[in-house]
């Protein structure tokens, strides 16, 4: 932070900022009308600012446009994809199915989409990574070739037993409560220990991002005060 | 003493009682039947039928019926002319033989007394009488037959053909019945003909093929009919055009003889059927159409007047006698010496008691029904309950919903299930339950202790920023980070790079912290930056990283990078991009056309980038980009910078063999550790020494409060023990 370089917008920016950065770190002292306030100036200029993105970046220059300013072949397609968009308006006016189809599309155009690919991009290929895994010659660590193997392990017992975990059917006896085999209740008791690491691994995660950002937080007001503020008060 | 049968149970009762004595079914009526009412007017068999005044009911036809009825009363000839002429007497043989062959019928009741003095039952008994009497006695009684009904009989018998016969066949029942006693006469009965017409029926090739007996009652009854054919062809003078149209004035021509039409009227009749003059092809030679074959086909053909008429036999009987008919059946009636008890004889009696109890009464209106929720006392009048009063109609009770019977069931529920269902309904009860808001103390045990955490984490990440030196040592070179540093390295100068901004401005700060290294080593390598981004603050988010990290290299949107901007659709709008990505971008964040910058140039698809670089937040933004970028780039190495809450599920990307993503920097940690290998320090090195205080100190909480908490169990369970002991 260079005050030197700062414009009167980086000015007011960096201001607005820090006062902002002081509303959240009010929820310290509890919930209170503050934190509230920059809770909801924050939801709002997102959406706005969402909105403004939609409109400048996807509407005009993909839609709009090409249909006013385009040759022929883009007029068509712009009119094609003009009617599916004028029917999902209708999804907030009182004759909320006609615009079922244009959403069909849409679902339907996702959800392949992402099906197809899950199948290509993550489970074949992870599948043949953990096959690969007890293959020590394309091992990347092929000098420790008891380590590979033993990692090689783990990430296949931790797959199978967390999928077994997961695995709910059971068998029903007369007088008793259903309950799962043996054999299948002890593998998933080691599944749920890899469940509990993954679930500590992932809110470690999230503390460490979350404390970074703290870090970046504290730095910025820290630089605030010094760069901007003490020399306001040493000019005072 | 007479007893009366009850309707309903059959057992005899006083002819004087009302209600039966057995079963209280209701003898007679309440309201008098139509019968009663119509006492003036019905027959009884004391009665002597009267004369039936048809224009009575001539009254009640339509004026247009009416109209047209009496044009054919002008045309008929008067009842003095008919007790003048032979038909006179065929109508009253026929009508005596009728009244004959009434009184020899059985004597038994007729099932209906109502319309007893009805001229069309009258009609209907005379007929039936005379198909009777013309089966028992065809021969022996043919002089008393009626003229037509000869005809018909000698037509049945004689298969030759006759020119009566003929006619008889061709004309149908209903021109019969339209043209009434004109029509039967002129076509059925020769009396009426006129003298030309009868020549030329003489001069007929089919007069050879009549009998000849039949021959010489044609001829007597002609000698008869003279004066009147007369008349009628005087008449047929007089009768205006428009009472002529209903019968076609060619027919009355022919019958009535042309003799005393006059000229501009044959020649109309002329003009309008020629055809009929010309001999068809069909016929054979010297056959030529005889005047009584074209009114032959002038009967058959169709007549409007008569198409409504549906059943013949009905249609005969639904009209009245003409006046003349009547008036002659009456006063000859009495002159054949009838006597009123022969008369009565044919007349139906009175009905049975219990007949006349099972009729309907009275048709049942909405009136008899209004009652019902009324003040009024409703009576029901008919039926077996007739007579008893608030008797709820049936139509009411048809109204009005049923209630569905009940079927006891008994619901078999286990311990177990009950106390489910207990479980249930209290976790419902308590969703409802509103609970007020507890009002803590503004300095309480938990405000406090947060208070504390703030402040400790707030002071210990505030001092360890203000110092500059290496409290930590950096973290150690990880091989994913050096693969990204091999990828980089090995970008030709002014390579074209994808980089997608993918994460929130919430953790921008660690992403700015993590990726500036990274991008400051492609700068210094002279990539040139394509910006791309499927969160809608992506784009600015890349200007601002760049505006505040990198200010250090110059780099001009449109010159060294271009951002494109942002694709929606999620996957799809990324798969989209990646076949064709001028169509998905065709302008870039700035409203300018991207294709043709320095960046840009040369790039046809993904493919041609020479790196890609995803910097996300979200495990699930790197997996799309797996998902469905990866399988396109055709040997382009992907890489990422993910947070440090993405790591462990996109590292098994890299860890999986083959590898999905070429370089992977994860976390604060591995942002640091870039620098270090890069040698250009950056944030990463900046927050080290407060991200490692951070950690620490958190983790000193964490094990401060397992401990607290340690002790305040065994604490607890010590008291425990103590209160055990002592008691």
């Amino acid at each position: 932070m260079n005050i030197a370089t700062f414009g009167l917008a980086d000015f007011v920016g960096v201001f607005v900022g820090f006062v902002l950065t002081l509303l959240v770190f009010s929820y310290v002292l509890g919930d209170n009308a503050l934190f509230r306030v920059a809770a909801h100036i924050f939801v709002g200029v997102s959406a706005g600012y969402a909105a403004i993105i939609t409109i400048y970046d996807v509407l005009l220059p993909q839609l709009i446009y090409p249909l006013v300013y385009g040759g022929s072949e883009e007029k068509y397609l712009s009119i094609a994809l003009l009617i599916p968009s004028l029917f999902l308006f209708t999804k907030v006016t009182p004759w909320k199915r006609a615009g079922d189809w244009a959403m069909a599309i849409l679902v339907g155009i996702g959800a392949a989409a992402a099906v197809g690919g899950a199948i290509t991009g993550t489970l074949f290929p992870q599948t043949l990574g953990a096959i690969n895994s007890f293959e020590t010659s394309t091992s990347p660590n092929s000098s420790n070739i008891w380590i590979n193997l033993l990692n090689a392990g783990i990430v296949v017992l931790g797959t199978i037993s967390t999928l077994i975990f997961f695995h709910f059917g059971a068998r029903s006896k007369p007088g008793h409560a259903p309950q799962r085999l043996a054999l299948i209740e002890n593998i998933s008791k080691i599944g749920q220990l890899f469940i509990a690491t993954t679930f500590g691994v992932l809110f470690a995660g999230v503390y460490l991002a979350a404390l970074t950002a703290l870090i970046e937080r504290v730095s910025f007001l820290w630089n605030f005060i010094r760069e901007i503020g003490l020399k306001l008060l040493a000019s005072i | 003493m007479t007893k009366n049968h009850c309707p309903m149970c059959g057992k005899p009762n006083p002819e004087d009682s009302e209600v039966c004595q057995f079963c209280e079914a209701r003898l007679k009526p309440l309201v008098a039947s139509s019968s009663e009412e119509k006492d003036s007017s019905s027959l009884t068999p004391e009665q002597i039928p009267s004369q039936k005044d048809s224009d009575e009911q001539e009254r009640t036809l339509p004026a247009l019926l009416q109209d047209a009825r009496n044009e054919t009363s002008n045309e008929e000839v008067s009842p003095s002319t008919y007790n003048e002429s032979a038909e006179k007497g065929a109508v009253e043989d026929w009508l005596l033989k009728l009244q004959d062959n009434l009184n020899t019928e059985d004597d038994a009741p007729s099932p209906s007394t109502e319309e007893d003095d009805q001229d069309w039952l009258q009609r209907i008994r005379a007929l039936e009488a005379k198909d009777k009497a013309s089966e028992k006695s065809p021969h022996s009684k043919k002089e008393d037959l009626p003229q037509w009904l000869s005809e018909i009989e000698a037509e049945e018998k004689e298969p030759e053909v006759t020119k009566d016969s003929l006619a008889a066949d061709l004309m149908t029942k209903e021109m019969k019945i339209t043209f009434g006693e004109n029509a039967q006469e002129d076509t059925l009965g020769q009396a009426e003909m006129p003298d030309w017409l009868k020549g030329e029926i003489e001069d007929d090739a089919l007069e050879e093929k009549l009998p000849d007996w039949l021959s010489m009652m044609n001829a007597k009854e002609a000698e008869e009919k003279e004066p009147e054919a007369s008349e009628d062809s005087l008449d047929a003078d007089l009768i205006p055009k428009e009472m002529k149209a209903p019968f076609r004035e060619d027919t009355q021509e022919e019958v009535l003889g042309q003799a005393g039409m006059p000229d501009w009227l044959k020649e109309e009749i002329k003009d309008d059927a020629p055809e009929a003059e010309q001999e068809p092809e069909w016929l054979p030679s010297g056959e030529t159409e005889t005047p009584l074959e074209k009114k032959v086909n002038v009967f058959s053909q169709p007549i409007t007047m008569d198409d409504e008429m549906e059943d013949p036999e009905e249609d005969i009987f639904a009209g009245d006698l003409p006046k003349w008919l009547t008036e002659a059946t009456s006063e000859e009636l009495a002159e054949e010496g009838l006597s009123e008890d022969a008369l009565a004889e044919i007349m139906p009696s009175e009905l049975p008691g219990w007949v006349e109890a099972m009729r309907p009464v009275k048709t049942p209106s909405q009136n008899d029904l209004e009652p019902l929720g009324g003040e009024e006392e409703y009576i029901e009048n008919s039926g077996p309950l007739a007579g008893m009063s608030n008797i709820l109609p049936v139509e009411a009770a048809i109204n009005k919903a049923q209630k569905a019977s009940k079927h006891p069931f008994k619901l078999k529920v286990t311990k177990d299930q009950q106390h489910l269902i207990a479980l249930l309904e209290s976790i419902i009860s308590n969703e409802k339950r509103t609970v007020e808001k507890q009002t803590t103390p503004f300095i309480s045990t938990q405000r406090v202790l947060r208070w504390i955490v703030g402040l400790v984490l707030f002071f210990s990440i505030g001092i360890s920023s203000l110092y500059k030196g290496t409290l930590f040592s950096y973290p150690l070179h990880k091989k994913e980070i050096l693969s990204l540093i091999e990828s980089i390295q090995a970008l030709p100068k002014e390579a074209p790079v994808l980089i997608a901004f993918d994460y929130e401005p919430a953790l921008s700060g660690e992403m700015n912290a993590i990726t500036a290294s990274i991008v400051d080593h492609l700068m210094l390598q002279g990539a040139y930056l394509t910006i791309i981004s499927t969160s809608p603050t992506g784009p600015v988010l890349a200007e601002n990283f760049l505006s505040t990290t990198q200010t250090s290299h110059y780099y001009v949107h449109g010159q060294q990078y271009v951002n494109l901007g942002y694709i929606p659709g999620g996957a799809a709008g990324l798969l989209s991009f990646v076949i064709a990505p001028q169509n998905i971008t065709p302008l870039a964040f700035n409203g300018a056309d991207p294709w043709t910058m320095q960046p840009l140039r040369g790039i046809e698809s993904i493919s041609d980038f020479s790196l890609v670089l995803v910097i996300t937040d979200d495990p699930d933004n790197a997996r799309t980009w797996v998902e469905q970028v990866q399988p396109y780039l055709a040997g382009t190495p992907l890489t990422m910078a993910v947070s440090a809450q993405a790591e462990p599920l996109v590292r098994p990307y890299y860890e999986v063999t083959p590898r999905q993503i070429a370089g992977l920097v994860a976390g604060l940690p591995g942002g640091v550790s870039y620098e270090q290998l890069t040698g250009h320090g950056n944030l990463g090195q900046e927050y080290w020494n407060a991200f490692n205080i951070g950690v620490i100190v958190t983790l000193l909480m964490l094990f401060i409060s397992g401990i607290v908490n340690v002790g305040k169990i065994l604490v607890s369970k010590g008291k425990e023990n103590e209160k055990k002991e002592s008691a």
